[in-house]
Parts: structure tokens; sequence; C-alpha cells
């Protein structure tokens, strides 16, 4: 009895592992597997209700999408707050904020849209994150496969998506923190695909729109250069995709440089702004209902702002780090 | 003094969404060295979030300063053709400039005295860390300013939390 107590032991437990663990696992070609996720987003039709939830706050949108005839439509309605209408096609994308009768064109610039967050090149994810399959879940009436982006060092979150079992499309994304506490959740709450979208669900609600104000996104190229700078501890992996410098009447003063970088999944911003006689206490902050960190302080003459959602201690080390070498203009 | 309120009139037409692509980088490579047009854009804006803002409290007083502000020659809301055409003369644009910070004296009261005015309640943890030239420190608003900028232009933020900022302006 007492043999055969310490065998079934171990076979329970593996039984117990192998039912939690149901598609559990490494994956053997990850680059294909990022690619149906990214397909499927891309490809297929369908229509939903997903909510974006930081910490206690949440909010919700109304996604619709097609790819007929090799063109790609969305139409995304924010359900929540003040009302704003996102429409997406081959071309480019535009914002409605009605209150402010305001177009914001984006083009030529891929903003993400859930649930199309993985883009090309996959390869980029492979250098600084481990793909694995780490189970099943329900996410919308969907079965779907949990599918884990491991942070390989500590410049970044952990990522998984839980991808339609049948589809490959991403129903549930989350950022984890260090402590595998989500710190952003994506998801649906309803969906149903299909090409059965009326045409007429994708166009905009504001007829009248034509008389708006349009705002366009990246703004204009300018031919000069205000700073030159230096970040050594610039997380391995994050490239800058935008520079721009700004004037803002929430940010008193000279125009400030804006620095966006990306590793393909997270992204921070640095500001670099004149100091015109002010300084500043310097300021780390993890901001509660984000995976948002920040940090604030002061190189030379110069105000240093890092923001993004990445760890604390990474925001802090690149502020820290930076040197402004010089000023051409 | 002519050059002066041509940039004053750029300016706001910038504000506005409708000054010349072209003529933007001259204007943000002015308000770079030119304390006064950075005075006037923020002054600028302030008077025009005050009008907007029905919640402001006193009520009256709000009424009194947007209709005397009606009365005067503004170069708040230009058209795209306006710019560069009919420029104020020195009287009138001191007279709207001394208007416009009475204005921003009294929304600063305001908003210091506003009950219930919204604070940000996202900071977990700040960490003052080394001592400051003047002890000034960074307040949430200052955060959330940063945040949203963050927001307007990663790639990566989902667009439905981009919200529209129509006091900014930018350039590549």
């Amino acid at each position: 009895m007492k043999a055969f107590g310490k065998g079934i032991v171990p076979i329970i437990g593996l039984l117990v592992c192998g039912v939690g663990q149901a598609g559990s696992g490494p994956v053997s070609d990850p680059l294909s597997l990022l690619g149906q996720l990214s397909h499927a987003a891309h490809d297929r039709s369908y229509s939903g209700t997903y909510v974006v939830q930081r910490g206690s706050e949440m909010e919700s949108s109304r996604i619709v999408h097609t790819h007929i005839h090799g063109e790609e439509l969305t139409r995304i309605e924010v359900l929540d707050g003040r009302p704003r209408e996102i429409i997406r096609d081959s071309k480019e994308t535009r914002c409605y904020y009605p209150v402010q009768h305001k177009i914001r064109i984006e083009k030529g610039y891929t903003r993400r849209l859930f649930p199309a967050l993985i883009e090309v090149p996959y390869e980029q994810y492979l250098r600084f994150y481990d793909v694995s399959r780490v189970g099943m879940n329900r996410v919308a009436g969907h079965e779907c496969q949990r599918i884990l982006l491991r942070a390989r060092d500590r410049q970044r979150f952990d990522h998984e998506f839980c991808a339609d079992a049948n589809t490959d499309l991403i129903l549930k994304a989350v950022t984890y923190d260090r402590h595998h506490d989500p710190l952003e959740t994506l998801l649906f709450t309803e969906i149903s695909e299909g090409d059965s979208t009326s045409p007429e669900l994708l166009k905009s609600t504001y007829p009248d729109s034509n008389q708006w104000k349009k705002v366009f996104f990246p703004p204009p190229v300018a031919d000069h250069l205000s700073y030159q700078w230096s970040i050594p501890a610039l997380p391995s992996g994050f490239s800058q995709v935008l520079q721009m410098s700004i004037l803002s009447s929430a940010v008193p003063g000279a125009p400030f440089e804006h620095l966006v970088f990306s590793d393909g999944l997270s992204s921070f911003s640095i500001f670099i702004k004149p100091l015109q006689g002010e300084g500043f206490r310097p300021v780390q902050a993890r901001l509660q209902s984000s995976a948002l960190s920040y940090y604030s302080g002061t190189v030379g003459q110069h105000r240093i702002v890092v923001v993004g959602e990445i760890p604390q201690e990474v925001v802090t080390a690149i502020g820290q780090s930076m040197t402004i070498t010089e000023e051409t203009h | 003094m002519v050059m002066e309120d041509m940039e004053l009139e750029r300016l706001s037409a910038a504000m506005d969404g409708e000054l010349d692509d072209e003529k933007l980088p001259r204007l943000l490579g002015g308000c770079r060295h030119d304390p006064v047009l950075q005075e006037s854009w923020y002054l600028f804006h302030l008077i025009g979030e005050t009008l907007r803002d029905p919640q402001l409290p006193p009520a009256r007083l709000h009424g009194r300063i947007a209709h005397a502000l009606k009365d005067e020659p503004t170069v708040l809301v230009p058209g795209k053709s306006s710019v560069g055409s009919v420029p104020l003369d020195g009287a009138t644009q001191r007279r709207w400039l001394a208007m416009a910070a009475a204005i921003a004296v009294v929304v600063l009261t305001t908003v210091v005295l506003r009950p219930g005015l919204p604070t940000n309640p996202v900071i977990a943890q700040k960490e003052p860390s080394a001592p400051a030239l003047n002890e000034n420190s960074v307040s949430d608003k200052d955060i959330q300013t940063f945040v949203a900028l963050h927001r307007q232009g990663s790639p990566l933020s989902e667009f439905q939390t981009v919200d529209y900022t129509p006091q900014t302006i930018a350039q590549r």
C-alpha cells in the first residue's frame, strides 16, 4: 500500500500538470507563430467589443474590421468618456474628435490598433523575448492559446497573448510586471468573425466632418536639429522611431524635443527642454494605472523627462545617463 | 513692432492649426529664443481655455470677460487669410495683452481656489533623490502632460487613449 502510494502521487501530479498546462511548451517555429498572429489580425474580418484595463481604469471600444478585395478597413468607436472614432484604411488613420470638431490624421505612421499588436519584422521580438505556449484559456466565449513573450533581460516587461484556437486572432493581451502582476490588459468581451460586416458600419458617423479642422501627424519636417545628445543607458533593442520639436501651452517656456523609442512591443519617450532659470528636483514615479514609468531630472541646462512602458529603474537609468553635448541651433 | 505683431498673429494661427507648414519651423525657431512669444503662447491658451470652461467660477466675471473680449479686435482665432494681413496697432496690442494678463491672474486665482479640481491620483511613488536648484517640484499635472504627449507620439499607444490637445504644435 505504501509502495502504491509512492508511485501514484507522481502519476497524479503529472496528470494534473498535464491537464493544467494543455497546449504548453516551447514553440518550435516562433517566427511562423508570430506571423500567424499578425496575419489573423490584418487578414480576417471581425467585429466586437474590447476593453483596455489599466489598474482600476477601464475603457471599452467597439471595433469593426474587414479585409475585402485586398483592402483592410477598421473602424473603432470609443464607448466610454469623450466620444472618439477611429477610421483606418490602407492610406491613413483618422481619429475624429466630435467635441472639438477636429480630425487627427496619421499618415506613414503605423500606430498599432488592438488586436493587431504584432508587426513585421518578427525577428525583432525574438532577439529580446522568448516565445512559449503556456496553456489554454477562454475569452469572449472562444477557446484561446496563451502565448508568452518573456523578456530575456530586465529592461522590458513580459507580454502574453491569448490567440483564438481556431483562427489565431489575438483575443487578449496582457503586459506583466516583474512579479507577474498584470499592468495592462486588452481583451475582447464579445467578438464575431466572418465577412458579413456591412460597409456602412465602416464609415464615419460624422458626415459633417469635412468642415472640421485637420491636424496631421507626424508633423511637418524641419531642417534643423536642436541638440546633440547621447544615451549611454539606452536599452538594447530600442531604436528611435520619431523626433519632434514641440511647443505646448501645458509646458510653459521654449519649444522642447520629443524623442520616441520602441522595441516593437514597448516604447518610451524622452523630452529635452531648455531650463530658463528654473531648477527641478529629480522625480521617479511608477504610474499606478498603467505600465508607465516616469523620470524627471536635469542635465546641465536642460530638463530631461523619460516616460514609457518599461520598468522604473530602466527609465531612471536612461534619464540619469543622458548627456547633452551640443546645441547647434 | 509690425514684425512682432505678425509673429503674434502667426502664433495665434498656429494655435488654431491654421499656419502653413512652411511657416511653422520659423515660428518655432522664434519661440525658442523669444520669451515674449513663449509667454504669449501660454497666455493665449490660458485665455482660450478659460473662456471655454463653463464651470469656472465666478460665472458673472467669466461672462463679462468673454463679453469684453468679444468687442476687442481679437487675433485669437484668425482665418488663414488673415495671417500677416492686418497687423494690430501697438496701442491695441498693449491693451489686449494687459487684458490677457488680467485674465491670467483671474484664472490662476480661480483654479487655485476652485474646489474639487481633479488631481491626478496615479502616482505610486515619488522619490526625490537630489537637492534642487530652486526647489521646484514636478506636479501631477506635469506628469499627466508628458504622459499625454508620450501617448500621442508613441506608435505603441492605443489610439483611443490619444486625446486631442489643441494647445500643442510640433515639427520634426
